[in-house]
């Protein structure tokens, strides 16, 4: 569905992105995510068409989307502040809606807007920023596209209407299923709602794993550090504090049983890492922690 | 079924978990319809290949049956199969931590299964 080989991207001498390959040939839901500055943007433009790789080749369907109409018809790439026309009311927006997006789903729209409430009449550049966000979300659902984009989604929505959200992917998904890309800060949030997830780390694709694996990654053991020193010597420390004798570790290994009889038979304490406090650790710069 | 999820372990392992629970303590009986893809996911917004990889481990341990098209239903003997395993999962689940935090406040077995049969007092033996 979608294919990138060795794009490479830069803005005004800055790399961007840097040999970024990344292929995905199932119908799934996948979360993007980097820390700022990572090139998430970037990637999701490029794949959108409505950026150019320096080098490298980008496909969606098999056609490359730089201006190319026929890509586009695939394509719903939903940016953080989409643009949409000065004038419009969400009811403007659903009539143009399969104007732009062949497969467009009226139905869904409709009960969408109803779902957050969103005033037919009033001008969509006089939203708030939650009503703003809930009208990117019923574009980017609605328009059905094989290939679907969506960054930070849930940017200013209530939990409530964050749940609605995720309520009406995964409906929308089940009854098409296609790609849809995630990028979101929400990670925690988001994470139970995808297959994979792909980490991006200065314009680099760090990871591409399914999510069940990644959530599982990342442990943290608390103990006396020479215990602490001794189990986690031949493994990979990834962050590091020190309380008086006491020392609490996080390591890149999954949460599993071996791991909990370890620190079990150690005396140890074992704990599983957020998804995201384990990203922000494996994504520092300088790496090989000590404890 | 509880309703939520936890950081524990993996999703699709404590969706077959709360199947085998239902079964486990009757609330789903044999030849009775466990619930869809469609209707784990929603109902604890996970992703589809999620609950079907939960629902494909209650598969593959026979506990539950597919019929195409319909759904899948509860099979014969899986409650009796979950209990004999429960049962060999007791020891290592529960009696070990227990001596173990027994050993650490210095509490013998004896007082333990006086504890179990309520022989004393529990106020007076702290």
């Amino acid at each position: 569905m979608i294919q990138l080989e060795q794009v490479n991207y830069s803005y005004q001498k800055t790399t961007v992105l840097n040999q970024v390959t990344l292929h995905e040939s199932e119908p799934i839901i996948s979360a993007i995510w980097g820390r700022n500055g990572a090139g998430k943007t970037t990637l999701m433009s490029i794949l959108a068409g409505h950026n150019r790789p320096d080098s490298g080749t980008v496909q969606i369907m098999g056609q490359d989307p730089y201006n190319n109409l026929a890509a586009q018809e695939h394509l719903c790439y939903i940016q953080e502040n989409h643009p949409l026309g000065k004038n419009w009311t969400v009811t403007d927006m659903v009539q143009m809606g399969p104007y732009f997006h062949p497969q467009w789903n009226q139905d869904l729209a409709e009960r969408l807007i109803d779902m957050f409430e969103l005033p037919a009449k009033k001008k969509i550049i006089k939203f708030s920023k939650g009503m703003k966000t809930a009208t990117q979300i019923i574009l980017g659902l609605a328009s059905n596209a094989k290939v679907t984009i969506l960054d930070e989604p849930t940017n200013g929505l209530d939990a409530e209407k964050r749940k609605f959200f995720y309520n009406a992917l995964l409906e929308s998904y089940e009854d098409n299923p296609r790609l849809i890309l995630i990028s979101s800060h929400h990670i925690e949030e988001i994470q139970p709602l995808c297959e994979s997830l792909i980490v991006l780390q200065a314009g680099e694709v760090l990871l591409n794993q399914p999510m069940e694996e990644m959530r599982e990654k990342g442990v943290l053991l608390t103990g006396g550090i020479e215990d602490v020193s001794r189990v986690t010597a031949d493994v990979k420390v990834i962050e590091s504090s020190q309380m008086g004798s006491t020392v609490k570790v996080m390591i890149d290994e999954p949460y599993s049983k071996m791991w909990k009889d370890i620190a079990h038979a150690q005396g140890l304490s074992i704990e599983k890492a957020t998804l995201q406090d384990y990203l922000v650790n494996r994504t520092r710069k300088q790496e090989g922690v000590k404890p | 079924m509880k309703s939520t999820l936890d950081e524990s372990q993996p999703i699709f392992h404590q969706i077959a978990t709360m199947i085998m629970d239902d079964i486990v303590e009757g609330r789903l009986k044999v030849e009775e319809q466990v619930p869809s893809t469609n209707e784990l996911s929603r109902f604890y917004n996970i992703n589809p290949a999620t609950a079907r990889k939960g629902l494909q481990e209650l598969v593959d341990k026979g506990i539950v049956y597919k019929q195409r098209g319909v759904g899948m239903f509860v099979a014969k003997g899986a409650r009796e199969a979950l209990l004999i395993e429960r049962k060999q999962d007791f020891y290592e689940e529960y009696i070990e931590p227990l001596l173990e935090e027994a050993r650490r406040i210095h509490m013998n077995e004896d007082m333990i299964i006086d504890l179990i049969r309520g022989k004393k007092d529990k106020e007076s033996e702290l």
